[in-house]
């Protein structure tokens, strides 16, 4: 009955695909069960009681004859005395042979009349009323004794079982014949009503396997029934999410292509411009700017390595310690001391001992690019200020700046990787506060960009989380 | 042929090499950084062609493109980008861009692909400009006369060609300038006439006419 027929195996990354449980299988297999047995108890029930009712009937019959039959030979002794027969020989000529026996006792235990076939000796002890068993040339009889009014004479009736054993073998094979026909009707009905309520299942597995790997279009769920329909939801949403990542990657990698050849364009160009130079400024001229532009592509790799560095691992991966921020904050100035020098910007610290749970290194690669920002952007003789300390449950820290600012509309998209503001002569990678941004995910810290103090430049302020363990809320 | 283009190009390092490396070969370079500005200059001034890059701020190069294509803007303008993708190749030549170059680029293969664009929109399709005795090949920059080849200064060779390649018309001496200073640069009140003098020394007094108080002109026909 196409039981091990399953579904189209959905292709796997491993070799051999275990085998599958199926549940049409499964159910065709329960079902069929199911019917065959609650068939096969109610056969058992209907056979029981046909039996049951055929003895009653049986009985009730055979008293019957046996009370007819003795009021009859009352009757016939009677009017012709002991020589009883005929009329009786004439009841039973109806009877077919060894169908009905009996025998008529007199109160003295005399037989006044027997059919030809009953043995001599009483069916039933001579005293017994009611039914009985007995066996006759060692088959078993049912027997039936009762005296007339007077208790002049005892009638005892009996009839072979076989009899009994005709009819219910009868209603048993009709019972197997119904069976016969219906058990395999139903089987089919069962096996086509449950292919026929998985095709949307199968369905909806075929067009999950046969698409190609890079299609990720979502599924068809308005024919899927309401159990299939949240399976093909989440495979939905999941499909949604890769697409969403996928996308962001090709535009980052697209970005970054884009990124990394506009400054080698311009490393070739001026290495053209050198060779073909008019005089010596010129040549002078498109050398530095060769250098700068070399400058720029080694340090848009760079920031592109700790970009690539920090999303490969996952928050859990990043060993979290309990960081000393003020110590921290004085080693990354000290560290950019000599940049600070040679654009004339002074830097103050106002530091409160705070401590956060976070990754060393990458708290100093974000420190490192927000004085860096603040400095380039924020033009010669700038003041930069950091500061840090408790706010609320959390940590705060702050690094401003007195420069132009950044325009309220532009300070969501400065975060945005390569984004960068028009009209500035710094020269940047436009990947420093997408790296800030992303240190500060991992941390379960967020970024604000707010007007500097006074009223002027421009204040990065970042807020830790009360300490809850150092996974953080870090991306995927 | 005139010989002032339009760069378009928002990365400072790579638009003033470019501007440098095309001022070496004999062009005059208006250099913008946005994409609003790139429309109204090659919209305002009168350029042989423009380069323009795609990731622009204010306004994103396809868009400036189209829109000047609508505007009837008819020089050639081609796509300078470090945008690879067939796509966008596509979608910038279907924009009217005349061809389209993917950083770093060569800057010799730059400069081809302005002068191929430039003859192109001329409709001629032979490289050299001729005309009488006078051959001008834009690759190598060699100009003869007859037999002999005659050595002319960067201002005379681009007052020249562009003289040559637009013959018959009449320029008025602002339209020269125009055509042969860039952004920025000194012009001497006399120097267009001090030019033309020295072409008419170096090809003969008929080539270049003179109409007074209007401009000059190179006859349709040489004689």
């Amino acid at each position: 009955m196409g039981m091990a027929t399953s579904f189209p195996a959905i292709p796997s990354s491993t070799a051999e695909e275990p085998r599958r449980w199926s549940l049409r299988s499964r159910l065709l297999g329960l079902l069929l069960a199911l019917t065959v047995g609650l068939w096969t108890a109610s056969a058992i029930l209907i056979y029981d009681q046909t039996v049951d009712e055929g003895a009653r009937l049986f009985d009730e019959s055979l008293s019957e004859a046996g009370m007819l039959l003795l009021q009859l030979a009352e009757h016939e002794l009677g009017e012709h005395g002991p020589s009883l027969g005929v009329e009786l020989m004439h009841a039973e000529v109806h009877r077919k042979p060894f169908d009905i026996q009996f025998q008529i006792w007199t109160a003295e235990m005399q037989a006044a009349y027997r059919t030809e076939l009953a043995p001599e000796r009483p069916f039933a002890p001579f005293d017994a009323e009611g039914f009985g068993w007995t066996e006759v040339d060692g088959a078993p009889w049912r027997t039936y004794s009762t005296w007339n009014t007077p208790r002049t004479l005892q009638m005892q009736i009996a009839e072979p079982l076989t009899r009994r054993k005709e009819l219910s073998w009868s209603a048993l094979m009709h019972l197997l014949t119904i069976a016969a026909v219906l058990l395999p009707l139903a089987m089919f009905l069962i096996w086509w009503i449950l292919t026929r309520s998985l095709v949307p299942l199968r369905r909806s597995a075929a067009s999950v396997s046969q698409r190609s790997p890079d299609d990720l279009q979502p599924v068809r769920t308005d024919d899927a029934p309401s159990e299939v329909a949240p399976l093909l939801a989440a495979l939905n949403r999941l499909l949604n999410r890769v697409q969403e990542t996928l996308h962001r990657e090709r535009r980052f990698t697209a970005d970054a292509s884009h990124e990394l050849r506009s400054p080698l364009a311009a490393i070739r160009t001026n290495a053209q411009v050198m060779n073909a130079a008019r005089n010596k400024t010129e040549l002078v001229r498109a050398g530095e700017d060769l250098l700068v532009s070399v400058d720029r592509s080694s340090r848009l790799i760079d920031q592109l390595l700790v970009l690539a560095r920090i999303d490969v691992r996952s928050a859990e991966q990043h060993k979290f310690a309990e960081v000393d921020l003020p110590t921290l904050i004085q080693q990354e100035c000290r560290a950019q001391q000599a940049l600070l020098d040679s654009r004339r910007v002074s830097i103050e610290t106002e530091l409160r001992a705070v401590t956060v749970r976070g990754v060393p290194n990458l708290l100093g690669v974000l420190l490192r690019n927000l004085l860096d920002n603040a400095v380039r952007y924020s033009g010669p003789e700038a003041h930069v200020t950091v500061e840090c300390g408790p706010a609320g449950q959390g940590v705060r820290l702050v690094v401003s700046d007195d420069g132009p600012g950044i325009p309220q509309e532009e300070r969501e998209q400065v975060f945005q990787r390569f984004y960068r503001i028009l009209g500035n002569e710094a020269i940047g990678s436009g990947l420093g506060l997408s790296i800030v941004q992303r240190i500060a995910e991992l941390h379960g810290a967020t970024v604000e960009i707010q007007t500097g103090r006074g009223g002027r430049g421009t204040a990065f302020v970042l807020v830790f989380g009360p300490a809850k363990g150092g996974t953080g809320r870090g991306r995927p | 042929m005139g010989m002032r283009v339009l760069l378009v190009e928002d990365d400072v390092l790579l638009g003033k090499a470019v501007r440098t490396g095309l001022e070496q070969l004999g062009y005059a370079v208006d250099w913008v950084r946005d994409g609003v500005g790139a429309e109204s200059a090659a919209l305002e001034c009168d350029h042989a062609a423009v380069l323009l890059d795609l990731g622009l701020p204010r306004q994103d190069g396809m868009k400036v493109l189209a829109n000047l294509r609508q505007k009837g803007y008819a020089m050639p303008v081609l796509i300078v980008t470090a945008r690879d993708q067939v796509t966008e190749r596509i979608e910038g030549l279907d924009c009217g861009a005349d061809d389209f170059i993917i950083k770093p680029f060569d800057l010799n293969e730059l400069a081809a692909r302005l002068r191929a664009a430039i003859r192109r929109y001329q409709g001629r399709s032979e490289p050299q400009l001729r005309y009488g005795g006078i051959t001008i090949d834009p690759a190598t920059r060699r100009v003869t006369h007859g037999e002999d080849t005659v050595s002319l200064t960067a201002r005379e060779y681009t007052l020249l060609v562009h003289l040559l390649a637009q013959r018959g018309r009449l320029h008025t001496r602002y339209q020269l300038e125009q055509a042969l200073y860039q952004w920025g640069d000194e012009i001497e009140s006399n120097a267009i006439e001090v030019h033309i003098h020295h072409l008419r020394r170096k090809f003969g007094k008929d080539l270049i006419r003179t109409v007074h108080g209007h401009g000059y002109f190179v006859p349709g026909d040489p004689q």
